[in-house]
């Protein structure tokens, strides 16, 4: 009935590669089977990789699961991130003429210290303020296109971040000797001339930051420039970190380099979130739900194929009768039902996914338990007064044990690829979790600029399906009974 | 053969009632119920909802005056008897009582109206068992009732018959995409097994398993829409062979793609199965060329597994994906169903369901006889 269709075309799809016959190919160990061993070195790199993510994402992608950076939304592969709270230093003294304002040979003075400051703060707006809103001298206005073009670069005093206009005119009237007795012309020139001392504008600082010299700045350039600066927000730290002779001035034997940077090796999302980080964990939840609802649908479908082969009659037939009925309503419609009716949470997608697993796994046990209940052996232990549960368990599932695991191998990626799917229909994992199908879902929406976000977790769950399948095909090799025959 | 035929389309109708008579169970006791609202709406359009789908009857008070008081709260189930509401008389306050146990759905009338001896004052929860045997009789003469979310003024039937021949449509290019590929490359990988030709099928195959459609329609957008621009930005669907194809490539491959993979490993399969048995042999010794031989002898028993899967397989394509459908937004009906599930529009659910299982039997029927056309061996029982 409808279900031998089901399993002749199980029997026949699981045994493709019994092709060849007569050739040694067909008979591979796994171990020498080198899809397959790759595909399990993939699988369980990715799997020891997600799960000890937490204990060493220091050492390994940098950035911890919450880590929101609004400042580098949609950035490309490859951006530095320049926010670290504690920097190492990267050991490279050549960052210490850009430093040394006034060329004394020491970073040091009231006046140095301050400056840096100021440069630092300068690059901390730069972008976000200049990017696209700016009107060039060409009164041209152009789009945010996450790039400075010279026209957007500012060129005066004039068209500063207003916040930093203000503080830096307290900070300046507090510097300029006797401000009080200026006229406000004479101050306006005095602050002038000393914001024209950080040397931030345009005509002398665009070439130096723009480090392909393309005519273009891109955020990366700015975070690279910025990063000598960085540490100067914060003096006294300065002073503790690299001052080692207690003179209050940095020499080029003391300066210890810029701070380190974080990469974003897979760019990052609409949040401002590390994409690499996130596929990791992505990797945790994606491997967490195969392994437990594989786990489930092995249990139920081995108990309930095994009972309805193992019995047979009537109990067989309305045991799979239903196992019909179930395949009759779409595999959606069941989980989706689930869910709304338990709620969506992570729990739930376990329970689901398993609660429509099974069948198919049923059905192949109890095609295998039919044929083999009637095996001489089986038949010598029945005779001889052997218990139903002692047949069953001790001769009948051994031997049936080749297809259910190769089938249950097969089921790992079938239920990563379901969980991908119901994630992306918003109906598995929850944001702000992290799920491969969730992170697809959240990249269309930004695909046109920003391609990683779908790619980098495509790429991710199809490697880890195709590596699956090869692990799936490695062992059918090994195990599947029809493969050793001829 | 006919008493095969007629004791496999009664199962069919089998295999179609239970899926029908599960469904509809579970989604009936399943907590929460579609008039859980966010906006709240008056008592009397949320009962006309229920009483045109068929959930809730009115029930006639057969007293007048006006109503002082209700007796009951909605939900609450009454027995016969039971007083419901007060109602004032010159003579004083008169009780209406329940004529039989029942479970409150909605009052339409509150405190302070004035009602006439035939007037509906509320409507009754019609019991599941009269709900299913109603949906039953209606469904055995295809009227699917109508859609909550339109407020009643849809029918299952006009919403099936917009949105069903989008996917079908949809479906049909995926199928000829997966016919014509898959089996092609199946055919050219199974006769010359192990060979290099062999091996990239296989792997091509075995990428096309792999790679899900949420993975290849992005990318597939990303690379002719996005950067080649060789296509047309996505979205919209219209019906017929002629229309927007520049629209219909893509969505077409993504579905078809995977399909083709799994018939090219199931061709080259049967293929290699069949290039074992002795009539190949004798065919061979025979002299015949290697193409008769393929075409003539082997072609038959190799499509047999193909075959066995066409009949799921074709059900799905015809359904649609919500998948694909979702990612190049094209209004087709289980994208439709995804959101009509998650707002618990029953009705609707049900007739997709039913659509679908029927779909999946009738395609399965055909496969097994197109099974026994092409082996002869397969008799039947």
């Amino acid at each position: 009935m409808l279900g031998s269709i089901h399993e002749s075309v199980m029997n026949s799809f699981m045994s493709t590669k019994a092709g060849g016959g007569s050739n040694a190919k067909s008979r591979l160990r796994f171990g020498v089977n080198r899809p397959a061993k790759w595909g399990l070195t993939f699988v369980a790199t990715v799997a020891v990789v997600g799960y000890s993510e937490p204990l060493v994402e220091k050492y390994v992608t940098h950035f911890s699961y919450d880590e929101q950076h609004t400042e580098y939304r949609l950035q490309p592969p490859g951006t530095r991130d320049i926010s670290r709270d504690y920097p190492a230093y990267d050991g490279d003294s050549s960052h210490f003429v850009r430093l040394d304002l006034d060329k004394d040979g020491v970073i040091g003075g009231e006046a140095e210290w301050r400056n840096l400051y100021w440069i630092d703060r300068f690059f901390g707006f730069l972008f976000d303020d200049y990017d696209g809103k700016s009107i060039g001298e060409a009164q041209s206005v152009q789009s945010s296109d996450d790039r400075l073009s010279e026209d957007e670069y500012p060129s005066n005093y004039d068209r500063l971040n207003a916040d930093f206009a203000n503080e830096f005119l307290d900070d300046s009237i507090a510097r300029v000797e006797q401000a009080n007795t200026l006229g406000t012309q004479e101050l306006e020139s005095q602050v002038h001339s000393l914001f024209d001392s950080l040397k931030v504008l345009k005509g002398s600082a665009f070439s130096q930051i723009d480090g392909n010299g393309d005519g273009f700045l891109t955020r990366n350039e700015v975070t690279e420039y910025r990063r000598a600066f960085r540490p100067f927000e914060n003096r006294k730290q300065v002073l503790l970190d690299m001052d080692t002779n207690s003179d209050g001035v940095i020499g080029p034997e003391e300066y210890l380099g810029a701070p380190k940077l974080r990469t974003f090796w897979l760019g990052t999302d609409h949040l401002g979130r590390d994409v690499l980080t996130r596929l990791v964990y992505g990797a945790r939840i994606s491997i967490t739900i195969a392994l437990v609802v594989t786990l489930i649908s092995f249990v139920i479908g081995v108990l309930w194929g095994a009972t309805a082969g193992y019995v047979g009659g009537a109990v067989d037939n309305i045991m799979m009768r239903f196992v019909d009925v179930m395949y009759g309503l779409p595999f959606l419609f069941i989980v989706i039902i689930l869910i709304v009716v338990f709620g969506r949470s992570t729990m739930n997608l376990f329970i689901a996914l398993g609660a429509v697993q099974w069948l198919t796994m049923a059905r192949i046990v109890r095609g295998q338990v039919v044929s083999l209940r009637e095996r001489k052996y089986v038949q010598a232990a029945i005779a001889m007064g052997a218990s139903h549960r002692r047949v069953l368990f001790r001769h009948v599932l051994p031997n049936a044990l080749g297809p259910i695991i190769v089938y249950t191998t097969l089921m790992i990626p079938a239920v990563i690829l379901e969980e991908a799917f119901l994630s992306f229909l918003g109906l598995g994992v929850q944001p702000p979790e992290a799920s491969w199908g969730l992170m697809i879902t959240g990249g269309l929406e930004f695909m046109e600029s920003a391609y990683w976000l779908v790619v980098a977790p495509g790429v991710m769950l199809a490697m880890t399906l195709f590596s699956m399948n090869f692990v799936g095909d490695g062992l059918r090799d090994v195990l599947d009974p029809q493969v050793k025959v001829d | 053969m006919l008493r095969f035929f007629l004791r496999r389309v009664f199962s069919a109708i089998l295999v179609v009632l239970s899926v029908f008579t599960l469904s509809f169970f579970i989604m009936r006791l399943a907590p929460g119920s579609p008039f859980d609202s966010d906006r709240p709406l008056p008592a009397s359009v949320v009962a006309n909802q229920a009483a045109v789908t068929g959930m809730a009857e009115p029930v006639v008070g057969k007293v007048d005056g006006q109503v002082t008081a209700l007796a009951v709260k909605p939900g609450s189930t009454v027995q016969v008897g039971d007083v419901l509401m007060w109602v004032h008389q010159e003579n004083g306050a008169v009780p209406i009582r329940a004529t039989e146990s029942y479970s409150v759905f909605r009052f339409v009338v509150e405190p302070g109206n004035v009602v006439e001896a035939d007037d509906v004052v509320l409507y009754r929860q019609t019991s599941l068992w009269r709900q299913y045997i109603t949906t039953l009789t209606s469904y055995v003469q295809f009227d699917f009732g109508t859609t909550f979310d339109s407020q009643g003024l849809r029918t299952v039937r006009e919403n099936i018959a917009q949105t069903w021949p989008v996917s079908a449509e949809l479906g049909l290019y995926a199928l000829l995409i997966a016919l014509v590929f898959g089996v092609g490359s199946g055919l050219v990988a199974g006769w010359r097994p192990n060979t290099m030709t062999d091996h990239t099928v296989m792997t091509l195959s075995m990428f096309g398993v792999s790679v899900p459609s949420i993975v290849l329609g992005p990318v597939l957008i990303l690379v002719f829409i996005v950067w080649l621009q060789w296509l047309p930005a996505h979205g919209g669907w219209e019906v017929g062979p002629w229309h927007g194809w520049g629209q219909k490539v893509l969505p077409a491959l993504t579905l078809g793609l995977a399909y083709a993979a799994y018939f090219a490993r199931l061709t080259r399969g049967g293929l290699l199965e069949v290039r074992r048995q002795d009539f190949i042999r004798t065919a061979r010794a025979k002299g015949l060329s290697e193409r008769r031989i393929l075409w003539k002898h082997a072609f038959r028993g190799a499509v047999v597994p193909t075959v066995g899967f066409l009949g799921p397989a074709c059900a799905h394509l015809l359904v649609g994906s919500v998948v694909v459908e979702t990612i190049f937004n094209i209004p087709g009906i289980s994208k439709y169903f995804v959101e009509s599930a998650i707002n618990r529009d029953y009705p609707m659910v049900m007739g997709v369901v039913v659509l679908y299982s029927m779909f999946l039997v009738c395609f399965n029927l055909i496969a097994d006889l197109a099974y026994a056309w092409l082996d002869p061996r397969v008799r039947y029982e």
